[in-house]
């Protein structure tokens, strides 16, 4: 798969998924905890793994790729970080996380944009 | 709409909550409901990578050969990434014009192309629900 191609997967197999929530939550808090659940689903899943974990297995064939994807990789390991205090329905924490989702989401197609 | 999960379905049925959803996983799938009641507009997700091949559209073998010098596992790959455009493909060949929307960054060429192969054809670059119920509102008005 060439750069492009990966960059072209994580952006649609992670980045669009993962702001499926996230850039949808209304600007007043407190953010409706239905759509706390969907980001907690789009970020920590259903089945084990995270949004971290999704990234790692789609880059583990793509060294080169990982490396220039250093700073995505830093805020989703941020990002998987705030577990506790999302499923706490923290707002400061739900605030904070939704802004990562929507961050990774704007760099991975910046990226493929600037690769494409 | 459609799609090979649950992910879209899920999101319209919270944000796009004015529109009455039905959801197909299959070009099979929606030309069957499609048949049983016509559709105001589709939500239709590009890459179809958790499909079975077996509820691909598209010959692997033929594409193989045609594009990909037999390579088999590359064309299973170009078939599920192009997926919902090749459902698009079948709806609009069964006589379905509605508007078509879908969330995906397409390069504006590739968009033009598909409207001028599948006429009314939307793209929105993410699940932006105020974006995408505008496209499928002005789709379909």
């Amino acid at each position: 798969m060439t750069p492009v191609e990966q960059l072209r997967l994580l952006s649609h197999d992670l980045g669009k998924y993962l702001a499926r929530a996230a850039r949808n939550f209304p600007d007043a808090d407190p953010v409706p905890e239905v759509l706390v659940e969907m980001m907690m689903r789009d970020v920590w899943g259903d089945e084990g793994t995270d949004a971290l974990g999704r990234f790692q297995k789609l880059v583990a064939d793509a060294p080169s790729v990982r490396l220039e994807l250093a700073d995505v990789e830093k805020d989703l390991e941020t990002l998987v970080g705030l577990e506790a205090a999302v499923r706490g329905f923290e707002p400061k924490a739900v605030r904070q996380a939704a802004a990562l989702c929507v961050k990774v989401d704007a760099d991975l197609r910046r990226r493929l944009e600037q690769r494409s | 709409m459609i799609e090979d999960g649950h992910e879209y379905e899920e999101f319209a049925r919270l944000f796009l909550s004015s529109w009455s959803i039905r959801a197909a996983h299959s070009a099979e799938e929606a030309l069957r409901l499609l048949s049983e009641r016509a559709a105001d507009a589709f939500l239709v997700d590009l890459r179809f990578e958790r499909s079975p091949v077996d509820d691909l559209v598209g010959d692997v073998e033929q594409t193989a050969k045609r594009r990909f010098g037999g390579d088999v596992h590359r064309a299973v790959r170009y078939l599920k990434e192009q997926q919902g455009t090749l459902v698009l493909n079948e709806i609009r060949n069964a006589g379905h014009q509605g508007p078509a929307v879908f969330v995906h960054d397409f390069p504006p060429r590739r968009l033009a192309n598909l409207k001028k192969l599948y006429g009314n054809v939307h793209a929105v670059g993410g699940f932006d629900a105020k974006a995408i119920g505008a496209a499928l509102a002005e789709g379909a008005a």
